[in-house]
């Protein structure tokens, strides 16, 4: 009787716990649409236009428009610095009691974010017409004060058919390494692989699949009403398409 | 007695054509009219070779030098220089004989520059921004701007000439240029595009 009694209080327990946590959310499959132009000012440097729509989950999308200047300081390196709209992103602190625990809606906030990166590209001896790549990026949330690291390597293939690029194939592995916010080392990690067809030198078309995980740790209000923390996954399968346009 | 002295004055040929393909005309000197080529055609000093789409011609020179003229190109060839005025052409350009205590120096012109070669095998190419594409697959060639200003350019690398010209360093693109200049049509035709130029591998951004 005490072990049935003992059994059901446990119970009841991890059913108040599950409500005041995010739930976790796994294996959304979700589709992106990214625009990318790149206008080249002189032959080192150029200006890019990015255009995104994430549809994270059924109820929600992320939407951002990025401006980015980018300067080649030598054969294999380039900085840029970039500022980026960006509309409906979700943050830990978005879980709040609004009367009860449940993410706040986000869908019409804006903000802004601005970052700097570099990267160094290098071709692959042994793999003919390939790059190896990597990126190192800084950005500020301007929002919420949020600063986070992204390391992306990747490795690009390019085909050719008598002379003239055809398509590419890529692998890109992205970290992100929040500096002030997070209970997490790494909050999202995503592999990103796809094909971009060089259908004209101006126009350059694509699809991809990129797979993440990534952590919901414990939000302000909620740590402002308990002692105990929590970290709750999200993982996304999405499919998407691209378009490069080349100005 | 009247002499008349009908003097037949004869262009010294300086080489002939070794393989031709497609369209391809020229000209004994700027005014002359064009005729079609074929090959063994001997040619003179100061001809003028031009090439239409898909063409392809391989002269030989006396000395023992080669010029390969792709597709859409104009060459003026002379004993001891080119002047490259469209297109691109592949030249193969053996070492000259001493000949009275000089050394001679084949060289090729563009509008934007001029390159002077001895024993050595490169390829020139008019660009599509009023720019001159030249790389070196063996030898060495001295590639001098309208600014003056002089480079060394060594196997395997390349430069791109405009105002000025650019320092030699390896350009991917050239890897795939096709150097042959003896075989049959499928050996020796060069399908690498100028455009490929512009699209240096490590410059192209994708994201």
């Amino acid at each position: 009787m005490i072990k049935i009694l003992t059994y059901l209080l446990f119970l009841s327990c991890v059913q108040i716990y599950a409500a005041h946590v995010p739930p976790i959310e796994k294996n959304n499959q979700q589709a992106r649409f990214k625009v990318n132009s790149f206008y080249k000012l002189t032959d080192w440097d150029t200006l890019v236009f990015k255009g995104d729509y994430f549809k994270v989950t059924d109820d929600r999308d992320e939407k951002s428009l990025t401006f980015e200047y980018r300067h080649r300081i030598h054969n294999n390196f380039k900085i840029g610095g970039y500022g980026t709209y960006l509309v409906g992103k979700r943050y830990d602190d978005d879980w709040v009691k609004s009367p009860t625990w449940k993410w706040a809606d986000t869908q019409s906030r804006s903000e802004f974010l601005i970052g700097a990166n570099v990267s160094y590209k290098k071709l692959i001896s042994f793999v003919k017409n390939s790059i190896f790549e990597l990126r190192y990026t800084n950005e500020h949330n301007s929002r919420n004060s949020h600063n986070h690291s992204i390391l992306r390597p990747g490795f690009t293939k390019v085909f050719f058919n008598q002379g003239k690029a055809l398509i590419n194939y890529y692998f890109q592995y992205e970290l992100i390494i929040p500096t002030n916010y997070s209970d997490e080392t790494i909050s999202e990690q995503w592999i990103y692989t796809g094909f971009t067809w060089h259908l004209s030198r101006r126009f350059k078309p694509g699809v991809f699949v990129q797979k993440g995980v990534g952590k919901w740790t414990t939000s302000d209000e909620y740590s402002r009403s308990h002692t105990d923390t929590y970290s709750q996954d999200h993982k996304y399968t999405v499919l998407g398409i691209s378009l490069n346009i080349y100005l | 007695m009247t002499l008349l002295l009908i003097s037949n004055i004869q262009a010294q040929n300086i080489g002939k054509v070794l393989f031709s393909k497609g369209e391809v005309f020229f000209k004994k000197s700027k005014d002359s009219k064009a005729t079609s080529v074929k090959k063994g055609l001997s040619f003179s000093d100061k001809s003028i070779f031009k090439t239409g789409k898909g063409a392809l011609v391989v002269l030989a020179l006396n000395s023992g030098s080669k010029i390969k003229v792709n597709q859409n190109s104009q060459l003026i060839v002379s004993k001891e220089a080119s002047g490259l005025t469209k297109g691109s052409s592949f030249f193969e350009i053996l070492k000259s004989k001493v000949r009275k205590n000089k050394k001679i120096k084949y060289r090729v012109k563009t509008k934007h520059a001029s390159m002077g070669v001895r024993g050595t095998q490169f390829f020139v190419s008019l660009g599509n921004k009023n720019d001159s594409w030249m790389c070196v697959n063996e030898g060495l060639v001295e590639v001098k701007s309208k600014d003056n200003k002089t480079v060394l350019v060594k196997e395997g690398e390349g430069v791109k000439v405009a105002q000025t010209v650019s320092d030699p360093k390896p350009l991917p693109w050239t890897k795939r240029l096709n150097w042959e200049m003896v075989g049959n049509e499928k050996e020796i035709e060069n399908k690498v595009n100028i455009e490929d130029a512009y699209q240096d591998l490590l410059d192209q951004d994708y994201d």
